[in-house]
């Protein structure tokens, strides 16, 4: 008896002086002090010894892209830091090269403060926020990529400059393919996919490019394409993307958690010819530097060339053809890689970029001086990094949306 | 004192002989310097944990170590699991507060690691290695620093080895895991030559 | 019920926990030298695991999110103790033997892994049968690599002569390398081969190919 309760005793005794000592080293080793954190040239404003820099401004409700959260993986949250150089940690080596390191720019997850840290961030993000929007209605465009307008609160949309994002939060969720609504004409190739089901436990967050129209912005409408991230052909077992497949399953009316505008990918102040270059959803933040420039009274050549697989994976192609006739200086291609043998299509065949090098890097007298705006899927991204390579273009021309892979 | 020396780091090396503190080894070891950096921890987390534990022991714990309380037919040993564990995880909170403070560049070279050690095999054995060797305190503190500098040994070395054998041409089931095992192998059984070192 | 039993299968072969995720091999090595001890420790483990899962499971929504990997720890401890305890007054002599490897089941990875990826998001029942599966993956993998060892190091069994020793008339050598601490890693190398042979997703991809002589390098 008493063996047992000298055991209790010795037990709680311990854990709580380890505890205690804990407690007391932390006290005296961390010091618990106000630091101040200036963002551009705005008031500093006061945070505490050893947070992050991403959770500071996001205290301060200034909200940085972060698709990781907080991981150090992503590599969205970067910022450029004033002043003595910091060390970089692990995570930023990494995800920044070695000019970004040394221009000061730092992972704002990875940076804790410890002293007085001045930043730079595009003014754009200073106006990024969350909000909720609700769905007002949505269509199929093609096979796998869905339309959504979303209704949004007019200031926000007020902020938004063509080429930003936004992120958009599934709630957890679990229901099967079969309950997706999708159209007559895309029943066969969504046979397959009726047997998938869609669980997760957990909210997710994903970026989406803004494709609205000056017009759709007035209203404070913001239009996205969402395609249904599915599993590549090597890797059948993976599941479908979360938040994907949530808004192809979404109906009308119903709100959803966003955050932004975010994203510095928009069109350059000037009068070169402007170059854009498309694939997939990649159309979605072009189609809105488009009309944003085309609106504006743009003088200079605008060509747009879009890539695509079949004919049913083609969208606003009329929409593109009228912008063709009533503004002289914009040109629109199309290029499809794989059309099926029976359905009737005579335009181009073959790949974007080298659609892009016949119809025009080829007899055009200067290359390197227009700017080219890039945004579809890696593969198409890189063919045509290549094809402007060739044709002597610097990259300092070349502006492309990752869409942060 | 040499003798347990030479034994914590050649004939009872606790990856090696006793395979403690594997899973961080062969996840780990891919690359030299965070095989480096995890050694260099394990060797200071052990020098500190073996000896604190083994005070601990000596008078609370075991048998008639209640003496000096009026209590000597007391015997509570059996919370020694439970006592070692909660003074390791301490510990590595301690040193990474320490780290922190006072040699930042250390802290973020080691940071992703110390919650990793509080739970690995080979920290908890030393003590209870320890315990059982019915070892003094100063034979603790030689043991401690032994046994980390022994782990430490293998993992660089292994490192080492596992670097060269990226770019070999292994069959496709023994690349990484399959490799990895064998090549520790080897090198336990390297190790077990030194075994009339220490009579 | 046939749904949940694939919690019980997949750690088998599928996903053992020792030779596909690398996890539990510390102690899984050093009882390899006979069958007995081998079959004690996955006895433990397979108590242990399956306690911790129903204990934690069953108390998952009122732990407070900073402390529960202290509070997970704690259970896996006391368990441990009972265990280490109840070997040592009714089976003295193996609890001899297995030394300090009862008591570093509280490191053992699957168990805390089991109890932090598994047992705090799901209901009791899937949670012990998943622990049980992964117990048994484990057990499976020890018992084999303890088979071979006590047979080809010894010519014993569990103690019983199997094969017949040349020292005593017959024709069996025994392996004396089987009795030190290396062959059990060659055994799990080799069995690692051996089921990556069978089952080739499980094959790491390697980081870099080196290019023969006909390929081109493409952008």
């Amino acid at each position: 008896m008493i063996g047992v309760l000298a055991g209790v005793v010795l037990l709680v005794t311990l854990v709580l002086a380890l505890s205690a000592a804990l407690m007391m080293a932390r006290r005296r080793l961390v010091p618990d002090l106000p630091i101040a954190v200036t963002v551009n040239d705005h008031a500093p404003f006061e945070s505490r010894f050893g947070t992050d820099l991403l959770g500071a401004l996001a205290a301060h409700d200034i909200l940085l892209p972060a698709a990781c959260g907080g991981a150090g993986t992503c590599g969205q949250c970067r910022v450029r830091v004033r002043g003595e150089p910091v060390a970089p940690m692990p995570a930023e080596r990494a995800r920044l090269s070695r000019a970004e390191r040394r221009a000061g720019m730092h992972l704002a997850c990875q940076l804790r403060l410890r002293g007085p840290v001045a930043v730079e961030l595009p003014e754009s993000i200073l106006g990024a926020r969350g909000f909720d929007c609700t769905l007002l209605r949505a269509r199929f465009l093609t096979p796998l990529i869905r339309e959504l307008v979303l209704e949004a609160p007019p200031d926000v949309a007020a902020s938004v400059r063509a080429g930003a994002f936004v992120s958009l939060t599934a709630p957890p969720h679990d229901f099967g393919f079969d309950a997706i609504e999708v159209p007559e004409r895309f029943a066969e190739d969504w046979s397959e996919l009726q047997g998938l089901r869609a669980v997760t436990t957990a909210p997710a967050t994903r970026a989406y490019s803004i494709a609205s129209t000056p017009a759709d912005l007035a209203q404070g409408h913001f239009v996205l394409l969402i395609r249904l991230a599915l599993q590549p052909p090597d890797r059948p077992r993976l599941p479908p993307g979360v938040v994907s497949s949530w808004l192809f399953h979404v109906e009308k009316g119903t709100r959803i958690t966003a955050n932004g505008p975010h994203g510095d990918f928009r069109a350059q102040t000037g009068t070169r010819e402007m170059v854009l270059i498309g694939g997939g959803v990649g159309m979605a933040p072009l189609r809105a530097i488009i009309h944003e420039r085309l609106e504006q009274g743009a003088p200079q050549p605008i060509s747009f060339w879009y890539g695509a697989r079949r004919r049913d994976d083609l969208f606003y192609v009329e929409e593109f053809a009228a912008l063709a006739r009533r503004y002289p200086n914009f040109r629109f291609e199309v290029a499809l890689s794989d059309p099926r043998p029976d359905e009737p299509w005579d335009g181009q065949t073959g790949f974007v970029h080298a659609a892009l090098r016949d119809g025009l890097l080829r007899d055009h007298a200067a290359p390197e001086t227009c700017d080219y705006y890039l945004c579809g899927p890696p593969l198409m991204i890189a063919a045509v990094m290549g094809a402007l390579d060739e044709a002597g273009v610097p990259p300092s021309r070349i502006f492309f949306d990752d869409f942060g892979s | 004192m040499t003798e347990i020396l030479l034994a914590s780091i050649l004939t009872d090396n606790l990856a090696l002989s006793f395979f403690l503190g594997i899973c961080t080894f062969l996840a780990v070891s891919q690359r030299i310097s965070t095989a480096l950096g995890l050694g260099f921890a394990v060797i200071v987390v052990q020098g500190v944990t073996v000896p604190v534990n083994a005070l601990i022991h000596t008078f609370l714990l075991a048998p008639g170590a209640l003496h000096w309380a009026g209590l000597p037919e007391i015997d509570l040993s059996f919370l020694r699991i439970i006592v070692f564990i909660g003074v390791i995880a301490a510990m590595v909170q301690l040193m990474e507060l320490l780290l922190d403070r006072f040699v930042p560049a250390l802290h973020r070279a080691l940071g992703v690691f110390l919650p990793l050690i509080t739970v690995n095999c080979a920290i908890l054995g030393g003590s209870l290695f320890m315990v059982e060797r019915r070892y003094d305190p100063l034979e603790a503190v030689i043991w401690g620093i032994g046994s980390g500098i022994g782990w430490a040994l293998a993992i660089v070395a292994f490192a080492a080895i596992r670097e060269r054998l990226r770019h070999a041409d292994m069959p496709e089931g023994l690349r990484g895991l399959g490799g990895a095992f064998i090549v520790t192998g080897l090198m336990s059984l390297g190790f077990s030559g030194f075994g009339g070192l220490v009579p | 019920m046939i749904r949940l039993s694939h919690h019980l299968t997949d750690p088998l072969i599928r996903s053992n926990p020792v030779t596909l995720q690398i996890l539990g091999i510390c102690s899984a090595l050093a009882v390899t030298t006979a069958l007995a001890t081998a079959l004690t420790m996955a006895a433990a483990l397979i108590f242990v695991l399956c306690a911790s899962a129903a204990i934690i499971s069953a108390i998952r929504r009122h732990i407070p999110h900073a402390i529960r990997l202290i509070l997970q720890i704690t259970i896996i401890a006391t368990l441990v103790i009972v265990t280490d305890e109840v070997l040592r007054a009714y089976a003295f002599e193996i609890s001899q033997r297995l030394s300090i490897f009862v008591g570093l089941i509280v490191t053992n990875c699957i168990v805390l892994g089991r109890a932090e990826g598994f047992a705090m998001h799901h209901p009791v029942g899937p949670s012990i049968l998943d622990a049980l599966g992964n117990a048994l993956g484990y057990g499976l993998v020890l018992v084999i690599v303890a088979t071979i060892r006590e047979l080809f190091g010894t010519g014993r069994l569990l103690g019983i002569p199997m094969l017949p020793l040349a020292e005593q008339g017959g024709w069996f050598e025994p392996l004396r390398v089987m009795q030190l601490a290396p062959s059990a890693f060659f055994i799990i190398g080799l069995m690692i081969w051996a089921i990556r042979t069978a089952r080739p997703e499980q094959v790491e991809r390697p980081e870099h190919r080196l290019l023969s002589q006909h390929e081109e390098a493409r952008p």
